[in-house]
């Protein structure tokens, strides 16, 4: 065994305790000899079962779609919330809303209102194309990222 | 006498826009912002014909009243730049105070020293209140310029010589309070106010410290607190605001629910309000 003159330490000794110590499946060994004492430990990590529930007063499910919103998200053209809030489709209510599918904007058109704090943002089109989809309700709360619409 | 921003806004580099009359000083800045003005500038005036509030709610600004919208340009993403509402809520509180001493703004315990008058409270997420009655709301809105930066117009209406009959809710003015204060008085202060708390946030690396002033002045923290969310309603007990300035209310089955936008009503109103 070579004995590593710079720090005491005998690197193979201890590779071989840790080698054991996975065949063992033990937890920890420690050895004493002379005035070397050496304790090899590992931390085994228990894996409890996962359940998983739904969150109670979630807001309702969404009628079954044929696409999900995952695959929304993924959609060219996607335009995610930059935040959480309140999505607005009109600047103010009965008034006629920013945009309706079909319609063709310019790029930094606004397309809706996401309200939070007493603050409106305008959320802009990032560039100019035609409205494919609408994917939120007027007065519907927005989470973070979650898809607003479509604009290709 | 007209309107003047106070030595330090003028010395922090703001600019002034006095109107005699203007239809909303908000729409007057974001279209500014719109063409590519950065900021920051006031927009004031002490008559406004189409001033708004929440989701189209008309804001009257009768003739000396106070309109004041401030235009800046942040890097701030978003959600950040709607803590800017707190700013603007601790300025002109300060600046209340400034300009009618009579008005005490409640901060923590009172002290003997206060002056005894009505108490300026923060409603969440941004109105001022005296006992309870409204004084001034602050609404603003956020549109992304081309440079990718966020233009923010906070916009601020203050009764101080009249208040609005009719409304659904308490109001006041700083003349019905006792204060003899101009518009353009409180506007000077205002200004020079917002420069000291705006410093505070530090582009929102301070906003831990502006929340912490914020709760200071809170009103109905504790007390029963009941928010309209699209067609529910929630229940429950102001708590306390959360990092990053929504309210956290604590409901009667022990559950907290984190709310970023709402209808909000607080004390004996959140009992009444809401049916």
């Amino acid at each position: 065994m070579t004995k590593d003159a710079k720090n005491g330490f005998n690197h193979d000794l201890i590779r071989d305790l840790a080698n054991l110590l996975k065949e063992t499946d033990l937890s920890e060994i420690e050895i004493e000899n002379d005035d070397l004492r050496i304790r090899v430990a590992r931390s085994i990590q228990v894996t409890a079962p996962v359940y998983s529930t739904p969150a109670a007063g979630s807001p309702a499910a969404a009628p079954a779609a044929a696409i999900s919103p995952e695959d929304k998200a993924k959609a060219p053209g996607v335009i995610l919330s930059p935040m959480v809030g309140t999505a607005y489709r009109a600047p103010e209510p009965g008034a006629k809303t920013f945009v309706e599918v079909g319609a063709e904007v310019r790029q930094g058109q606004t397309l809706l209102i996401i309200e939070a704090m007493k603050t409106m943002n305008a959320i802009p089109a990032p560039k100019s194309g035609v409205v494919r989809e609408i994917l939120v309700e007027d007065g519907q709360p927005i989470e973070f990222g979650q898809p607003l619409l479509i604009v290709s | 006498m007209g309107f003047e921003l106070g030595t330090l806004a003028r010395d922090a580099g703001y600019d002034l826009l006095a109107f005699d009359t203007v239809g909303s000083t908000n729409a007057e800045a974001l279209a500014r912002a719109r063409v590519g003005v950065a900021g920051p500038v006031w927009v004031v005036t002490r008559h406004q014909t189409a001033g708004r509030g929440r989701r189209g709610r008309a804001w009257e600004t009768p003739e000396g009243n106070l309109a004041a919208s401030l235009l800046v340009s942040v890097e701030a993403d978003r959600p950040l730049a709607a803590t800017l509402g707190f700013v603007a809520g601790l300025a002109l509180n300060q600046a209340i105070r400034t300009v009618a001493p009579n008005i005490a703004v409640a901060v923590g315990v009172d002290g003997l020293d206060e002056p005894r008058g009505p108490k300026l409270t923060l409603k969440w997420p941004n109105d001022v209140l005296a006992d309870g009655a409204k004084v001034a709301g602050i609404l603003l809105e956020v549109d992304a310029l081309a440079d990718g930066r966020l233009a923010v117009v906070i916009g601020l209406g203050i009764n101080v010589a009249a208040a609005p009959d009719g409304l659904p809710y308490a109001a006041t003015c700083l003349k019905r309070l006792g204060s003899d204060a101009t518009a353009e008085q409180l506007f000077t202060a205002l200004a020079d106010a917002w420069v000291g708390f705006h410093a505070i946030w530090d582009e929102g690396r301070g906003l831990s410290e502006i929340r912490r002033l914020w709760l200071a002045q809170a009103a109905g923290l504790g007390a029963p607190v009941a928010v309209r969310l699209g067609n529910d309603i929630l229940r429950g007990t102001f708590e306390t605001l959360d990092e990053d300035g929504r309210l956290i209310v604590l409901t009667a089955d022990g559950a907290r629910r984190t709310i970023a936008a709402g209808e909000v009503h607080f004390g004996a109103a959140a009992t009444a309000a809401l049916q």
